[in-house]
């Protein structure tokens, strides 16, 4: 964003053309030698991570017969002990803790899914990730990296998502206002990490659960408007207040996204009022599609323009 | 951005306003289409416009957009009518001249991929641009019919638009303050994006194309040591002949997947530049060919998962013996 704003300015003739190389010396648009080194440090230390979890993955996805069942558990349980280990004995903050914590959170899933593979207890998959998503908290607890929470939401999204399906046989639109629910805790939660516990590094997980939410509402407010639903009228009433505070947002990325919400929220609404006229519904859809873009994306250009660089 | 004022290059007010992130283009992307498609639909139900007539409308279309893109003034509105015109109009004339000329498909795609190269020069619009270059990529990789001769188009594409992007970020003093600089990078970056997961569909990494294979490996590697070439200069590595003998050893093993050398000068592109967009083309392209690379081989998942597992041990001894020299 820095490097359009200043092509922006570059563009806007507010900065000497002559002054490039001055302006990237100061912004440092390239890595330095020192930036470079960190980052080829960082890199083998992620990707070798990667590759050591995923190789375990596979090997245990083989289910090699001549290798005892305990050996099996051993080597996995070596893994979570070893990793969790050193980020025992180094700072959480360093770079090594946080990949020993996410090989860690891996080996966990593996170990499930080993105890499930060796003695066939019959159990349904959302077992595997209830139990693997339940022992991910000791580790999410603990660590406040972003990746390591990330990696945890989506193993119990998908928990729940298969909870809902396997056990309640909840529909998918149940099923996404079980996960829509879900997402408003962990929005809350992160909300209060931020503002009451300041950990600003989770405002870049706050903002995508925040993405996430509106998404799923978006989708079961149109699913219900399409299906004439009873419970349309209510899901509208919280929607009206909650686009509302998305529309508060700094986060033009938030607001871009309320925008596209309202805009197919409006336009389906509209295909509602026209009944069940094929003809009548295309002509209200389009209508009103093209009337709130019009409004709504003045209204997003407007927030940008008038919202600090930051 | 406070360094810039500190040093007198901007004054404070400068700093005021925002860029225009690029969701906020995608939104009016998808209003505008949705509108454009919506618009044909309805002119079409009033009877205004039918099947003979849909190619008039298209072309009708395009000139009322380059007219208020050129002489109107720069309101919303006439920016959003005029992206949702040139939708309008696209859709409509090729369909209609399809319906009436009865043109087979190559020649349709030749209509728009010309009507792309026109509305690139004729509207200078960041999402206009990015649109035509994605038009123009798709256009040209589905003219060839049969998958060797997709598969040639998406070979020469790949290549093409990674070398001007390397072009782009070496030698950007020259072209970091032209307008349409982002227009075309970003457009570039994001077919790589979409170049990538175009093979999946086509079954073109058969065994009958080595051919291909082997002159996309060749020119992909061109490419990489390129990159490595310069890198190594602006940094003034030392041991460079090990790097590159490692190198080539590297795009030699990668021979089955030749777009993996491709993501990793994508890879060595952003260490020395935060590009977020390559950033996730780099990723994307390397998560699905690494894939693609393993599933390739011809060992037993034990050797797979063991191969895996001890290049992850390399590269994490190799951190560690790293920091010790550090």
């Amino acid at each position: 964003m820095k490097m359009r704003k200043v092509h922006k300015l570059f563009i806007e003739e507010r900065i000497d053309k002559a002054k490039y190389d001055e302006v990237a010396s100061l912004l440092r648009i390239n890595a330095s030698k020192e930036e470079l080194k960190e980052w080829i440090d960082h890199f083998l230390l992620w990707m070798g991570g990667l590759f050591f979890i995923t190789g375990v993955v596979f090997f245990f996805a083989y289910n090699w017969a001549e290798m005892h069942k305990f050996a099996k558990f051993g080597l996995v349980f070596a893994i979570i002990f070893s990793t969790t280990l050193i980020a025992l004995v180094r700072p959480l903050s360093s770079i090594v803790s946080q990949v020993a914590l996410f090989v860690a959170m891996v080996a966990i899933g593996i170990e499930w899914t080993l105890f499930g593979q060796i003695y066939q207890t019959g159990a349904d998959a959302w077992n595997l990730f209830v139990a693997w998503s339940l022992f991910g908290i000791i580790i999410v607890a603990t660590s406040t990296h972003v990746l390591h929470w990330l990696t945890w939401l989506v193993i119990t999204h998908i928990a729940l998502a298969l909870f809902a399906t396997q056990v309640l046989e909840f529909d998918g639109i149940e099923t996404m206002i079980i996960m829509a629910l879900f997402s408003a805790m962990i929005i809350a939660l992160f909300y209060l990490l931020i503002h009451s516990y300041a950990m600003p590094h989770f405002r870049w997980l706050y903002d995508l659960n925040l993405a996430y939410f509106i998404t799923l509402f978006t989708l079961i407010l149109i699913d219900e408007f399409i299906g004439y639903s009873e419970a349309m009228r209510g899901l509208l009433l919280l929607y009206i207040p909650t686009i509302w505070l998305y529309l508060k947002q700094h986060n033009m990325i938030i607001v871009s996204l309320s925008v596209l919400s309202l805009i197919f929220v409006i336009s389906s609404f509209f295909v509602m009022l026209a009944g069940r006229d094929v003809e009548t519904k295309i002509v209200m859809g389009v209508l009103s599609l093209i009337v709130s873009s019009v409004v709504l994306i003045n209204y997003l250009l407007k927030r940008i323009k008038d919202a600090k660089t930051h | 951005m406070q360094r810039l004022i500190e040093k007198g290059i901007i004054k404070p007010e400068d700093i005021e306003g925002n860029t225009i992130p690029w969701i906020s283009h995608l939104v009016i992307f998808i209003s505008t289409f949705l509108g454009g498609v919506g618009i044909i639909f309805v002119l079409g139900i009033m009877r205004i416009i039918n099947e003979d007539t849909l190619w008039i409308f298209g072309l009708m279309a395009l000139g009322g957009a380059i007219f208020i893109a050129k002489g109107g003034k720069k309101t919303i509105e006439n920016y959003y009518t005029t992206l949702m015109l040139i939708i309008a109009g696209e859709i409509a004339f090729i369909v209609g001249l399809k319906v009436v000329s009865s043109l087979d498909t190559t020649a349709m795609l030749l209509w728009l991929a010309s009507l792309q190269i026109v509305l690139f020069f004729t509207i200078d619009d960041y999402i206009q641009r990015v649109h035509n270059i994605t038009l123009f990529t798709l256009a040209f990789v589905f003219i060839s019919q049969n998958a060797t001769g997709i598969y040639f188009m998406i070979m020469l594409f790949t290549l093409l638009y990674s070398g001007i992007v390397l072009h782009m970020v070496f030698e950007q003093k020259r072209y970091f303050t032209q307008a349409w600089f982002y227009h075309i990078k970003d457009a570039l970056i994001l077919n790589l994006l979409i170049l990538t997961f175009l093979p999946f569909g086509l079954h073109h990494l058969s065994t009958e194309l080595t051919g291909l294979k082997i002159t996309f490996t060749f020119f992909a590697s061109i490419l990489a040591l390129f990159t490595l070439y310069r890198l190594l200069n602006l940094y003034d590595v030392g041991n460079q002949i090990a790097i590159y003998t490692l190198s080539i050893l590297l795009m030699i093993a990668f021979y089955p997947t030749p777009a993996l050398i491709i993501a990793f000068m994508l890879l060595a592109l952003c260490s020395y530049q935060n590009d977020k967009l390559l950033m996730v083309v780099w990723l994307v392209t390397s998560v699905i060919f690494i894939g693609y690379w393993y599933y390739s081989l011809e060992f037993s998942l034990l050797y797979k998962s063991l191969s895996m597992m001890v290049v992850g041990l390399i590269m994490l001894g190799s951190y560690y013996l790293r920091r010790m020299h550090a």
